[in-house]
C-alpha cells in the first residue's frame, strides 16, 4: 500500500524520533557543561586576581614607607611614610627592592611627580594582551633638595 | 481529540527542542557573567579609608606657592604648605571685611586634584567655629549629590588663630 509521505508517520513517533531527540538533548547537555567548567575557571582566575590585587595593595603599603626611599626627620631622623626623597629614587634599582620587598610577582614600578611631571620607571615590561594583571596606585610626596614637597603617586603594576 | 492524545506537536523531539533552547539560555548567561570578569584588579573599596587618610596627609604636607591674595584692601604673597595656605585663608576670612583668597584655594585645588586620581572626586569643607568664613574646594560641585552613595572621609582638627576648626575631607566616585 502506498501512502503519501505527508501521511507517513513512521520516524516521526517512533525510534528515529527519540534518537533524533537524544541527541539534541546530548549537545545540550554538553555544551551546558562545557559552559559551566569555562565559568567556573573564570571565578577561580577572578579569585586568583583578587589575591594579586590583595598582593598588589600591601606592596604599595609597604613601598611608601619602604626605608632606602623615604624621606627622613630633621632632628630624630626618624622615616616619613608617603614622602619620598628624589635623590633616593634616582639611585633605587629593583635588586633593592626586591631584597627588601621580596615578592614573588612580575612588577612595573612608577613614582610621578605630578607638579613637575617627572617619572621614575623601574621593573618588568607589562605584558601585552588581556593578561591578568593587579595596578594600585598610591598618593605621596616628592621631596626635592630645595626643600620642595610635590603631590605625587605611586603605581604598582603587578602579575604573575 | 483530548488534548493528551494529540501527538501532533508534542513529540519527543520538540521537548528536546524545548530543552536546547532552554539549556542555550543559561549557556549564555553564564558566559555572559563569566566574560563581565575583569582582568585588572585594582585597590578594594575597603582600603579606600586609609587612601583617604594618606591623600589627606599628603595634601596637608604638599609646598604650594608662591600664590598671590589680598585681605584688607592689600595684595599679598603665600608660600608654604598647603596647610598654610588653608589656615591662611580662614584666618584671613574671619579677620577681614574685604578679601580675595581665590588664588590659595586654586593652589590647594591643584594639589588635591594632583593626588586625587578619576574616576574619585573631593571635596575638601572646613568651618571656623562661631566665626565667619570657611573654606570649601570641590572638583565636581555639580556632582554633590553623588556623595550620599558611598564616599570616605577623613577629618583633622585644625587650629586657626586659636579658633578651633574641622577640616574634612570627602572622596566619591
Amino acid at each position: 500500500m502506498h501512502r503519501s509521505w505527508t501521511k507517513d508517520r513512521r520516524g516521526v513517533e517512533g525510534f528515529f524520533e527519540e534518537i533524533l531527540a537524544f541527541i539534541v538533548v546530548v549537545i545540550a547537555v554538553g555544551a551546558f557543561i562545557t559552559s559551566a567548567y569555562s565559568s567556573f575557571l573564570a571565578h577561580e582566575r577572578q579569585n586568583a586576581l583578587s589575591s594579586l590585587s590583595d598582593d598588589c595593595y600591601t606592596f604599595s603599603r609597604a613601598l611608601r614607607s619602604f626605608d632606602p626611599i623615604v624621606e627622613r626627620g630633621v632632628v630624630f631622623q626618624e622615616p616619613l611614610p608617603g614622602r619620598l626623597d628624589s635623590q633616593k629614587l634616582d639611585g633605587l634599582n629593583m635588586s633593592v627592592l626586591r631584597n627588601g620587598l621580596g615578592t614573588p610577582h612580575h612588577l612595573n614600578l612608577s613614582f610621578t611627580d605630578r607638579v613637575l611631571g617627572t617619572v621614575w620607571v623601574l621593573g618588568d615590561k607589562p605584558p601585552a594582551g588581556p593578561v591578568q594583571r593587579a595596578v594600585v596606585t598610591a598618593p605621596v610626596l616628592i621631596s626635592w633638595p630645595d626643600g620642595r614637597r610635590d603631590p605625587g603617586s605611586i603605581e604598582v603594576v603587578m602579575w604573575d | 481529540m483530548r488534548l493528551w492524545q494529540r501527538r501532533k506537536g508534542v513529540s519527543a523531539l520538540f521537548d528536546a527542542l524545548l530543552f536546547f533552547i532552554i539549556v542555550s539560555v543559561a549557556c549564555a548567561a553564564l558566559i555572559f557573567s563569566a566574560w563581565r570578569l575583569p582582568v585588572t584588579g585594582g585597590i578594594s573599596q575597603s582600603d579606600m579609608g586609609s587612601r583617604t587618610s594618606d591623600i589627606m596627609a599628603c595634601a596637608l604636607e604638599a609646598t604650594v606657592g608662591p600664590v598671590n591674595y589680598s585681605a584688607g584692601g592689600q595684595d599679598m604673597q603665600f608660600s608654604g604648605t598647603a596647610l598654610g595656605a588653608i589656615q591662611m585663608i580662614l584666618g584671613v576670612q574671619s579677620s577681614f571685611q574685604e578679601w580675595n583668597t581665590s588664588g590659595l584655594e586654586g593652589a590647594v585645588s591643584g594639589v588635591l586634584g594632583s593626588l586625587v586620581e578619576r574616576p574619585y572626586h573631593f571635596v575638601l569643607d572646613g568651618r571656623l567655629v562661631g566665626r565667619p568664613g570657611g573654606i570649601f574646594i570641590s572638583d565636581a560641585p555639580g556632582e554633590l549629590s553623588g556623595m550620599s552613595a558611598g564616599r570616605w572621609s577623613c577629618s583633622v582638627p585644625l587650629d586657626v588663630d586659636g579658633i578651633e576648626c574641622q577640616l574634612s575631607l570627602y572622596i566619591w566616585r
